[in-house]
């Protein structure tokens, strides 16, 4: 339990840069931009728990007239175990399976499950957040439209958070295993668990379309939603039964439940533990290299280049950056086969067929944002910047090398998509070069960003990339600093009726050729200096 | 080649790593570093290498301060750091590309200079390999390739000869040697006291961040041995 507790709070004090806060270690300077990140962030996630907490109210009025309230417990348990699941299998692969500080940790006296045990707490410690932030919200208003409810609702509700991530987290790890297990066989194993990875998700998001008739049939054949629920997902079912009739069988069946498959897990994983991460860490040596014709590149195009390779080589990386746009291809390329009328049928929003474009354009917006590498690309340099410092090179042709990356992992998908959305939802002449221009021109404001935000927010003392691309205050800021970009523009045209669309666009294009030369400036001169104090 | 003048360095809460040296390295000179570690080498080492940002004093490269013209005299010095933490994603040959591209190395010259110092410190048939693959030793030797192929003015090395076998630490000083003939000069650290005592034109003693001693190695030492000089001058850190 001490060697535990002191896993725990040296990983999270590494991995969240708590040190910073510290009044003796930190510097004010430090200190101020910790508080601002955490700032930042905590406004996006309030701004998040808010909308969700709008939506579940508006969702509670209607389900309290047909007097089914407690379906809206259900809704948050079944969004916080699905947004759970989906996160952890790229987290699994980093934090569990390639980790660096692994040569160190299994070289001390530590058991091998207390080991594994801090690594997928770790992995648990933001599905925590997350959840709270559905869970709790929902469980509130549930709470007040109820009132007769006691103390006790709080005691099952904290077990809720607690517990209703530990079964995703384990199915995704073990996800995460047979598919790291697996391309570990191969020599580019690198790219068959993004591959794989990527197919898994594809998967999930085919199959669930079909398995929406199989949903129906339970729900037609069920004689309550509790029995409906049971048939899906029994835990979420135990958990809330427990809440609803405050039922203290219920909870324990469902703690039980909850801890059962992750104690199971532990056991069996902890035995072959060390072997699997040594099967995974194994590195190919061929040892036949002759020197032969090399060629010669510019300076940039080797810049650009060796971020591709990196790139290439952290799945985690890709699959966080990349997986935007992959969705984004395959949304284009359903409304090949799927016709305007037809989506705006499933879309269910009022006059949604006239502002496609527009609809569409905040979409690419969203997956561009999403997509954009650079919010990572300095602290990926990791222990390894002092290369790029030592060498004869401008700052801003460092820059320009991450940039060049984040533009070909963005923008050739976000012309293709436009020319096919163009021909699948047939769209006109000029929404196809209006969304064409703010999109391309969003893949480079979304870069130029992501980097400043980046060079502010640094983080690199990490022992495994994921904590970089997927916790790194410089990821969150930049999630957070992309949704205001794009909810600016729709509050706009929603609160102000806009009707002149073409005069909305050019504003909007107008907005982000300044947003781009701001920041553009503020990278060449803030920025630079920034790179040279890391 | 090299000119330290007054350099200073404080760190958090205004506490000075480095306390105003100064010390001087001619061209085909070799320079010894010596200190207890945390006395400064490696701040000292990183300002040189343009690594490091710093306020008090000047670095000059061949007579130009690296603030006034960072990049021209980066041109100039190859730096070799203690712990190569490398791109671990790139093959050796890859990463010495890069650096080549960044030097503007020609094709035929960087093909003849890879394979010279390849060859010399045995690193050849692995340069197909990913550097995640490679030991502590091969990746020395890899930044020690990749400082070699643009023959650099100034060499400097944080301790250059840690993790490194015995026959590529004496390739190493072969080249060190070779280099200084051909007009370079070197400056290095270390904590290897007989081989600063053989190898170096000059030395300097660092402690606390302040210089204790420095001059030309066989006056510093005079009769007595390095090791017993700075076992003397470090006698109550």
């Amino acid at each position: 339990m001490i060697n535990l507790r002191n896993l725990l709070k040296a990983s999270l004090i590494n991995d969240y840069g708590l040190n910073a806060f510290s009044r003796k270690l930190g510097s004010s300077k430090e200190k101020r931009k910790a508080l601002l990140a955490s700032g930042i962030v905590l406004l996006g996630i309030s701004a998040l728990a808010y909308t969700i907490t709008l939506y579940f109210q508006i969702m509670a009025d209607a389900l309290e007239q047909i007097g089914y309230l407690e379906m809206i417990i259900i809704m948050a348990i079944m969004a916080s175990t699905v947004m759970v699941f989906f996160t952890s299998i790229y987290k699994a692969q980093g934090s569990l399976f390639t980790s660096r500080d692994y040569d160190l940790l299994l070289s001390l006296p530590i058991k091998d499950s207390t080991i594994l045990i801090s690594k997928i707490i770790n992995l648990l410690s933001l599905n925590w957040v997350f959840s709270a932030f559905i869970l709790i919200p929902t469980s509130i208003i549930y709470f007040t439209r109820v009132g007769d409810l006691s103390w006790t609702y709080f005691l099952v509700l904290s077990f809720g958070v607690l517990l209703i991530p530990l079964i995703p987290v384990i199915l995704a790890s073990i996800l995460a295993f047979f598919i790291s297990y697996f391309a570990s066989r191969f020599r580019y194993k690198n790219i068959t668990i993004i591959l794989g990875s990527i197919l898994l998700t594809l998967g999930f998001m085919v199959s669930s379309y079909y398995t929406q008739d199989i949903i129906e049939r339970i729900v037609l054949n069920s004689p309550s939603i509790m029995d409906m629920i049971s048939k899906i997902y029994p835990p979420a079912a135990y958990l809330t039964k427990a809440l609803v009739d405050l039922s203290l069988v219920d909870l324990l069946i469902f703690i039980v439940l909850s801890l059962l498959p992750f104690m199971a897990f532990i056991l069996v994983f902890s035995r072959s533990f060390k072997q699997i991460i040594s099967r995974l860490g194994e590195s190919y040596r061929r040892a036949d290299y002759e020197v032969g014709t090399l060629k010669a590149e510019t300076p940039i195009s080797a810049l650009a280049k060796k971020e591709i390779r990196r790139y290439i080589s952290i799945p985690i990386y890709i699959l966080n950056t990349f997986i935007g746009m992959i969705l984004l291809m395959v949304a284009a390329v359903a409304t090949l086969f799927i016709s305007g009328e037809t989506l705006a049928m499933y879309m269910d929003i009022p006059y949604v067929a006239d502002i496609f474009p527009l609809a569409i354009l905040a979409m690419m917006g969203f997956c561009i944002g999403m997509s954009s590498t650079t919010s990572s690309s300095i602290s990926l340099e990791g222990k390894s910047l002092w290369i790029m410092k030592s060498l004869p090179l401008r700052t801003q042709d460092i820059f320009l090398g991450k940039i060049i990356l984040s533009l070909l992992v963005t923008l050739p998908i976000t012309i293709l998509a436009n020319i096919i959305f163009y021909l699948g939802l047939d769209f006109d002449l000029s929404s196809l070069i209006w969304n064409l221009a703010i999109s391309s021109l969003y893949c480079l404001v979304a870069a130029y960003t992501g980097l400043l935000i980046n060079l502010y927010f640094p983080k690199l003392d990490w022992t495994s990339p994921t904590t970089v691309v997927k916790q790194s205050a410089s990821v969150l800021v930049s999630l957070v600093v992309t949704l205001v970009t794009i909810g600016i523009p729709i509050a706009a045209f929603i609160l102000l009726e806009v009707t002149k669309i073409n005069i909305f666009l050019g504003l909007v294009l107008v907005g982000l050729i300044i947003n781009l030369l701001l920041v553009r400036l503020i990278l060449n001169s803030k920025g630079v200096e920034k790179f040279m104090e890391l | 080649m090299l000119e330290i003048r007054n350099f200073s360095k404080s760190y958090k809460q205004g506490k000075k790593a480095v306390d105003n040296i100064s010390l001087k390295v001619e061209a085909g000179h070799i320079y010894g570093f010596i200190g207890h570690n945390g006395a400064g080498k490696t701040t000292t080492i990183k300002a040189i290498a343009g690594i490091l940002d710093f306020q008090e004093g000047e670095v000059l490269i061949d007579g130009v301060s690296i603030k006034d013209d960072p990049i021209g005299c980066k041109r100039k010095i190859a730096y070799i750091p203690d712990n190569p933490n490398l791109y671990e994603s790139l093959t050796g040959i890859q990463y010495l590309s890069f650096i080549a591209d960044i030097f503007g190395i020609e094709e035929g010259e960087r093909e003849a200079l890879i394979k010279k110092y390849g060859d010399l410190l045995e690193l050849t048939r692995y340069l197909g390999d990913l550097i995640s693959s490679y030991s502590r030793g091969m990746k020395q030797k890899l930044v020690i390739i990749s400082a070699l192929i643009h023959k650099p003015k100034l060499l400097v090395l944080d301790e250059p000869f840690v993790g490194l076998d015995p026959r590529a630490s004496h390739a190493l000083k072969q080249v060190m040697k070779e280099l200084c003939k051909e007009g370079s000069a070197i400056f290095f650290s270390t904590h290897v006291l007989e081989v600063a005592e053989k190898f170096c034109d000059r030395i300097a003693i660092i402690k606390q961040g302040r210089i204790a001693a420095e001059g030309i190695t066989s006056e510093i030492i005079g009769d007595s041995s390095l090791e017993d000089l700075f076992m003397e001058l470090t006698e109550n850190d």
